[in-house]
């Protein structure tokens, strides 16, 4: 079987004469958290509407639940513009490759949210056509369990999402490091990019 | 030979052959009335059971609010049956969801692809020997921590796009015989006759 | 991803070098769902529509012949996503035809709630959508402020906001709480006037006007060919509701009119979904005025005993019941020999019918959904050409098809 990843990309080596060092410094580490926090305040999700969980991203969207209040109300469908993919529903083997397409014309920083049972491992349909699972090929940073998960869940997973990112360094050398390994599913552990 | 039509619990159905189906619709359309195309849908009897394929067609009267439901069984070997398009245009993706689930060709259709699998796949899952849980490159595994007792890991491969290394320049899905691998899973097996 | 074979002939022969194939879909925003829709456009104009599918198709015809009748009330929530309680209810009334069991009075007249609750709920996200497609983001946010509302009701009456599995064979699965009736009462004297604003929103509205008057013209005669039900139909000048024709669940108790449009048009589907929110709150408060009083589950009569759930506080307590539950619920123990059954009810977006077949095994031997949508959305290959690309966006969200019930 070729290899279906994309092309391999070689990840520099850390230089100790790169002139930023290990901890940064304090300049670096306020640029880090000034960038994390337009990061985290301004996602932009690319709501990849599959089904039912759909319908609860709306209501999240809502004037009740508001997800503007977290930056995150610009729901852009173009994945040029997003930077936050939330998978929302049963993904079937002929949405797969649509849904890879996508990802993979969003840009770096970029963070996938897998929302509801259906989602994070196929949920109640095992059956012929539904992909058990959107980890195993695409890496998802966080997996909402519900079906559908209630928008309170998916605003808590949102702020956690929002912890995440503070932990990033986007100055320090390490940055191409880090943005290789991100997610805790099969694909992360796959080393899928 | 057309059945009897009998009445079972308000509905109105009647079996008829293959053969004189689409006839007999188009009367029951023309003449009884029976003007609203519902469903065409079709059923599976069993591997064991030769005739094995139903295909089923409801019909609605507008004016005396009854529903008409006309039955015809196809062989299990290269079933076939002549497609309703002539009579109601909306047969169409009906026939095609028939022909994606269980293999029945409509002779006649103008586009008999599938519609609701993927072209990739090459069974036809309502079958009752498919299993639902699918299988090969369709099965739902079993996706344990750490991988499978098997070696599988549930990994879904998705070819490379176009424009990516790797991609193929022609059509992946037909092969050199220019068939989509559910078309060649219709086939005859080698040493019979093949069907027009 | 292949291009639809169809199109790849009309292409070749094509000598107009200037045609150009788009893809829409399917994640787009105005495709209400996983449809893709392959365009051959001539500028800005359709010359051909191929609508793609299946990519929402999750194999629940099959998951009906592997698990039973009781098992499955779930998977019919999920059908037409936006009305869940309305396919449970569907779903319900079909297979108690197969078994030949009656629903006591007071299930009935709760199904009836559920149904024109869900009814409201999912017109008001067709609306809801729709709007905010042609721009009007505002409308959205009403209707799903209204929604809300509604979804509180819901969670009232089975603890579910959304997918609520509330119906079961013989009944409803719990009564409803008394703090529910004083709340529906309070949304039932409200929506009118929330109906009245989205009327006042967009109904003379110019823009709303221009792009959906004379847009998307259904014929009477395409209806019947192609099956289209429900506001589709009505819309296009059909006296047909089955709630009406053929009265299920004592509709034909309730005094309740049924909308009937004259063009066919975007414009005539908008307001045949308008008024039935009106109607749906009219029988809603008929049904609360009478509501009789009794059991919610029909355990009477050994027959009905041994198709029908026992009490869900017996069974956790219970030996015998724990028994009774498992052998109804896995092994189908009432489920006739022999016996087909085809129902329908009038869903929100058109027919939905249920097509059982039962060998008394422990599943369905053939569970078929008639979704309303699968026949709705067919109509795209046949009028979307000679349209403009916005005018798509118009036509799609009028026929407010939800890909759930249409890929199954």
């Amino acid at each position: 079987m070729s290899d279906t990843r994309t092309a391999e990309i070689d990840i520099p080596e850390a230089s100790s004469d790169s002139g930023l060092n290990d901890e940064g410094g304090f300049f670096v580490t306020k640029v880090d958290e000034l960038i994390n926090w337009s990061r985290k305040n301004s996602l932009w999700p690319l709501p990849l509407g599959l089904s039912c969980c759909a319908i609860e991203f709306m209501a999240a969207a809502s004037s009740r639940f508001d997800m503007a209040r977290f930056g995150a109300e610009v729901a852009r469908f173009s994945p040029r513009q997003a930077d936050l993919m939330l998978v929302a529903g049963t993904c079937t083997h002929k949405m797969a490759t649509a849904a890879r397409r996508v990802y993979e014309q969003m840009q770096e920083p970029k963070w996938v949210i897998c929302m509801g049972a259906c989602a994070s491992s196929g949920g109640m349909y095992r059956t012929y056509s539904v992909v058990q699972g959107i980890d195993t090929f695409l890496p998802v940073d966080f997996y909402i369990s519900g079906c559908p998960p209630r928008p309170e869940n998916v605003l808590n997973t949102l702020m956690k999402l929002q912890k995440k990112i503070e932990t990033r360094r986007p100055c320090a050398h390490e940055h191409a490091h880090r943005s290789r390994r991100r997610g805790c599913g099969r694909g992360a552990a796959r080393g899928l990019p | 030979m057309t059945g009897e039509p009998q009445e079972f619990r308000g509905d109105w159905r009647v079996a008829v052959e293959t053969a004189a189906e689409v006839e007999l619709i188009r009367y029951a359309r023309d003449e009884l009335g029976f003007e609203l195309f519902v469903d065409r849908m079709g059923a599976d009897q069993g591997p064991d059971a030769d005739p094995r394929f139903d295909v089923i067609t409801c019909l609605y009267n507008l004016a005396s609010h009854t529903r008409l439901i006309v039955m015809t069984t196809l062989p299990a070997a290269r079933p076939s049956c002549p497609t309703l398009i002539g009579v109601f245009r909306g047969a169409n993706w009906f026939e095609r969801e028939i022909y994606d689930m269980y293999g029945v060709s409509f002779t006649g259709h103008p586009n008999l692809t599938r519609i609701l699998m993927p072209d990739e796949f090459d069974a036809f899952p309502l079958r009752k020997e498919y299993p639902m849980e699918g299988l090969g490159a369709f099965g739902a595994p079993r996706r344990a921590l750490g991988g499978n007792v098997d070696g599988t890991d549930g990994h879904v491969a998705i070819p490379p796009h176009p424009g990516q290394p790797g991609a193929p320049t022609r059509d992946p899905l037909l092969g050199d015989d220019g068939l989509l691998p559910s078309e060649r899973a219709l086939l005859p097996d080698d040493g019979e006759e093949a069907s027009s | 991803m292949t291009t639809a074979r169809a199109l790849d002939v009309e292409l070749a022969e094509n000598p107009n070098a200037e045609a150009m194939l788009i893809n829409m879909g399917p994640q787009h925003p105005s495709t209400h769902g996983v449809l893709r829709l392959i365009l051959e456009l001539d500028g800005e104009e359709v010359v051909k529509a191929a609508p793609d599918i299946g990519f929402l198709h999750r194999g629940k015809e099959k998951v009906g012949e592997a698990y039973s009748f009781h098992k499955f009330i779930p998977y019919t929530d999920r059908l037409d996503y936006l009305a869940p309680l309305s396919n449970n209810v569907g779903y319900a009334l079909a297979c108690e035809k197969l078994f030949d069991i009656e629903c006591p009075p007071r299930a009935t007249a709760i199904r009836v709630i559920a149904h024109e609750l869900s009814r409201i709920s999912a017109h008001l996200l067709g609306l809801g959508a729709y709007a905010m497609d042609l721009g009007a983001m505002t409308v959205f946010l009403w209707t799903f402020r209204e929604r809300e509302h509604i979804y509180g009701l819901i969670e009232r009456i089975c603890g579910a906001r959304f997918t609520t599995s509330y119906t079961r064979i013989g009944g409803v699965e719990r009564d409803l709480p008394a703090d529910f009736f004083p709340r529906l009462a309070a949304f039932l004297e409200e929506m009118p006037r929330r109906v009245d604003e989205y009327d006042a929103m967009l109904t003379r509205n110019r823009i709303w006007v221009e792009r959906t008057q004379g847009v998307g013209v259904i014929t009477r005669e395409q209806c019947l060919q192609f099956g289209l039900t429900g506001p589709i139909l009505r819309a296009s000048g059909v006296d047909h509701d089955i709630r009406k024709s053929n009265p299920y669940l004592g509709y034909e108790d309730y005094d309740f009119d049924v909308p009937i449009g004259t063009e066919g048009d975007c414009y005539d589907r908008y307001m045949v979904r308008l008024e039935e929110m009106r109607q749906s709150v009219r029988i809603m408060a008929q049904v609360l005025a009478k509501l009789p009083d009794g059991p919610v589950m029909n355990r009477e009569g050994e027959q009905v005993l041994k198709s029908v759930l026992p009490e869900k506080g017996k069974v956790l307590t219970n030996m015998e019941a724990l028994i009774h539950q498992f052998m109804v619920g896995t092994d189908n123990a009432g489920a006739p020999d022999a016996g087909e059954v085809y129902f329908s009810i009038e869903n929100p977006k058109g027919e939905l019918g249920f097509y059982l077949r039962s060998d008394g095994g422990h599943a369905a031997s053939r569970l078929r959904i008639r979704g309303p949508s699968f026949a709705n959305l067919q109509i795209l290959e046949e009028i979307l050409p000679g349209h403009m690309v916005s005018d798509v966006m118009a036509i799609l969200g009028s026929l407010d098809f939800v890909m759930g019930e249409c890929d199954r």
